[in-house]
């Protein structure tokens, strides 16, 4: 598989300070050490529970953060070190789509500015009559018809799906080749999440792009991914097609995250029982060790020792932990 | 038998405001037995929380509770809406408390988690030693290490500040908790862990649990029956398989078809619309602009809720 954004031994690091009296400095890796491709045309789900690194990641592979170290590659070439011309391509062929469709919108921009000013940065030379030729044709793909009566409102006139559809209107209208979807759908409504995951799949398929899918909500993730990456406090724990990941999930943690997702069937319900993890809150503080370590059942000495390194356990199955290797 | 402990008859909630009346709950009848789990699901802004909030006359201005009935069968029979604020007092937490979303945020920050349990205590006449005595079981309960108790909220992850309200929402004994979103802002592995907490306490203590949800998942999993609100009204109730395997309402159904479940190859859809503006009047079946199934009468005549079958209500025209 081509990959169209790779990163290589990635890592970010937050330094905090924390307390009111003590202001101890905490170091947090939100990315350590990872490694990950996205290939062309494909939608890869990032699962993980809050506080796992995802939207860092998000944010890294955009270009939007620093790096403590390693490097992220888009069709080759090193987004870190691109000059301005090339800085600004990237730009033009990347996209994010926000959780927040009531906060990433500007209130006081009508949705004809806020959709055809990312158009306008990349086409300087496009013509009013164009530039409102193509953000109707994008308002009729997200779903926004008939998409005249939406050019003059405003968000506030909007309700939540009709705004996150304008969100992703203003993603797409560039024609983007890769997108990351923060979240996109959590703070929707049930019954409208449904319609903007299928907008999600068309657009692949109309446009070809492809995307970073991050969600804690695993189900919604499969729905629409390819394959499923699981993070854990900022390393990446397991890789596989998603119905095998969700089917056949090989790391301890991805199998405490599988077994406690509800499934919408009476007949298959929970036992009483509890998710086997111990109990604590942690974080990632660049120690040479499973992120999992402090909380696995099966943990045993080399596991504190050295990080688990990720292996394939066939079946483009790719898992980092000890009991598999 | 089942033996109903809480009944709700014919509750109508209005939030009052200087230009308009929303009338949040429409006539709603509702029972929950003895050692029964009671899932209310719908989507935000049907009426769910505000319905919830009448079964402890919690209801404050800008909103009324402008008629219905909530009875309380306890050791006596109590006439909810009608106690005294003294009474009322001793109703709430004693016989009936609620978890809500936000609770873990509305615990005091400077106040150590252990005196937190012991004021609700302290506040509904327990001794303060019988009430010490009470947290470090509390604690456990709530799935807590007792050694937590000398903590202050911010030392606590979300999950263990929501477990610290179970904690307190068990404090007096009630027969009947009410939990409102109380685990839709954590981990699913937390909320796990939470649920199946409170499971082992409808089985260890025997008392019953509404669970208000927006997450039908959910539901399936914890629920004995389940009560679908819809526009300030219940639109279907029926046991668990009843609304999951024989589902009636077309607002059920759409709200069925329109989640993803994990190893589940099927196209999901949204429900086009929102639901309707309940400061409005409404006429006909308020779902009918949202409905692949309207007719005529659907547009002129709001249903009322009939039975279809065991335990089993729905409010439709096609079935009436
Ligand atoms: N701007 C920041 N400054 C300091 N710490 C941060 C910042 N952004 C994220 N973090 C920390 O990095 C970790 C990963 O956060 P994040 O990427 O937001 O996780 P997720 O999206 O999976 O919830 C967390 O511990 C978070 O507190
Ligand atoms: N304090 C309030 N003042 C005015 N309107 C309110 C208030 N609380 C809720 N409402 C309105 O009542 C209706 C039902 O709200 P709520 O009971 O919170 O529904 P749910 O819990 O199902 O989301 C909504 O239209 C909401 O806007
Ligand atoms: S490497 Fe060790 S601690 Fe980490 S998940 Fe595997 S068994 Fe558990
Ligand atoms: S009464 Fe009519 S509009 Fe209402 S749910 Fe039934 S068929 Fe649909
Ligand atoms: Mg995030
Ligand atoms: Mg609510």
């Amino acid at each position: 598989m081509d990959s169209i954004v790779e990163l290589r031994n990635v890592t970010k690091i937050f330094t905090n300070t924390q307390g009111i009296i003590k202001r101890k400095k905490r170091t947090v890796y939100a990315l350590h050490d990872v490694n990950l491709s996205i290939g062309e045309k494909e939608i890869l789900g990032l699962i993980g529970e809050s506080g796992s690194g995802k939207t860092t990641l998000g944010l890294a592979v955009l270009k939007l953060l620093d790096l403590e170290g390693g490097e992220i590659l888009f069709r080759g070439k090193d987004i870190l070190n691109m000059k301005k011309k090339e800085t600004f391509r990237f730009r033009e062929k990347t996209e994010m789509i926000f959780q927040d469709p009531y906060g990433s919108l500007n209130p006081v921009q009508s949705v004809y500015k806020i959709i055809s000013t990312p158009y306008k940065v990349f086409n300087k030379n496009a013509k009013e009559r164009d530039v409102i030729e193509r953000v109707i044709d994008t308002l009729e793909m997200v779903g926004l018809n008939p998409p005249e009566q939406y050019l003059a409102k405003y968000p506030n006139q909007l309700s939540g799906g009709q705004r996150q559809r304008v969100g992703i209107a203003r993603a797409i209208i560039t024609n983007p080749e890769f997108l990351v979807a923060d979240e996109p759908v959590s703070m929707l409504d049930v019954s409208l999440r449904a319609d903007v995951l299928n907008i999600l799949l068309e657009l692949r398929e109309k446009l070809g792009s492809s995307m970073l899918f991050i969600s804690h909500d695993i189900a919604v993730t499969q729905y629409v991914s390819d394959r499923i990456a699981v993070m854990h406090l900022g390393q990446i724990v397991e890789i596989a097609e998603s119905t095998e990941l969700v089917n056949n999930p090989l790391h301890p943690y991805t199998q405490t995250l599988i077994s406690s997702i509800p499934i919408p069937d009476p007949e298959r319900r929970w036992d009483t029982s509890e998710p086997k993890v111990l109990a604590g809150e942690y974080v990632n503080e660049g120690k040479d060790e499973c992120s999992f370590a402090n909380k696995c059942p099966f943990v045993m000495d080399k596991c504190r020792r050295s990080r688990p390194k990720m292996i394939e356990k066939g079946n483009k199955h790719y898992v980092a932990c000890y009991l598999y290797e | 038998m089942p033996e109903p402990l809480l009944e709700v008859k014919n509750i109508q909630v209005e939030y009052r405001s200087k230009d308009r009346v929303v009338k949040a709950v429409r006539g709603v009848n509702l029972r929950i037995n003895k050692r029964e789990i009671i899932g209310i699901v719908g989507e935000s802004g049907c009426g769910k929380s505000t319905l919830a909030m009448t079964f402890l006359k919690l209801v404050d201005i800008p909103g009324k509770i402008t008629s219905g009935e909530i009875i309380y069968h306890g050791k006596t029979d109590i006439d909810v809406l009608k106690l005294k604020p003294s009474a009322l007092r001793k109703y709430r937490w004693k016989e009936v408390s609620m978890i809500f979303q936000g609770s873990m945020n509305a615990l005091n920050p400077v106040t150590r988690i252990e005196e937190q349990i012991m004021d609700t205590m302290i506040e509904h006449g327990y001794e303060q030693e019988t009430a010490m005595k009470r947290v470090d079981e509390l604690l456990r309960i709530a799935g807590l290490n007792p050694s937590l108790k000398r903590s202050f909220p911010h030392e606590l992850s979300g999950g263990m500040k929501q477990r610290v309200n179970i904690a307190i929402s068990l404090a007096c004994e009630p027969s009947l908790v009410i939990a409102d979103e109380a685990t839709t802002a954590l981990d699913v592995v937390v909320q796990r862990q939470i649920m199946a907490r409170l499971l082992k306490l409808r089985d260890e203590l025997g008392i019953s649990l509404v669970f208000i949800t927006h997450d039908i998942s959910l539901v399936a999993n914890i629920a004995d029956r389940v009560y679908v609100m819809y526009a300030g009204k219940i639109v279907e109730n029926g046991p668990v398989k009843e609304i999951f395997h024989n589902p009636k309402h077309p607002y059920t159904i759409a709200l069925l078809n329109s989640i993803p479940s994990i190893n589940r190859d099927k196209k999901i859809k949204g429900i086009p619309g929102t639901p309707p503006d309940l400061s409005k009047p409404i006429n006909g079946c308020p779902f009918a602009p949202r409905c692949s199934k309207a007719f005529d009468k659907c547009h002129e005549i709001e249903p009322d809720l009939i039975s279809i079958g065991q335990d089993h209500e729905v409010s439709c025209h096609l079935y009436g």
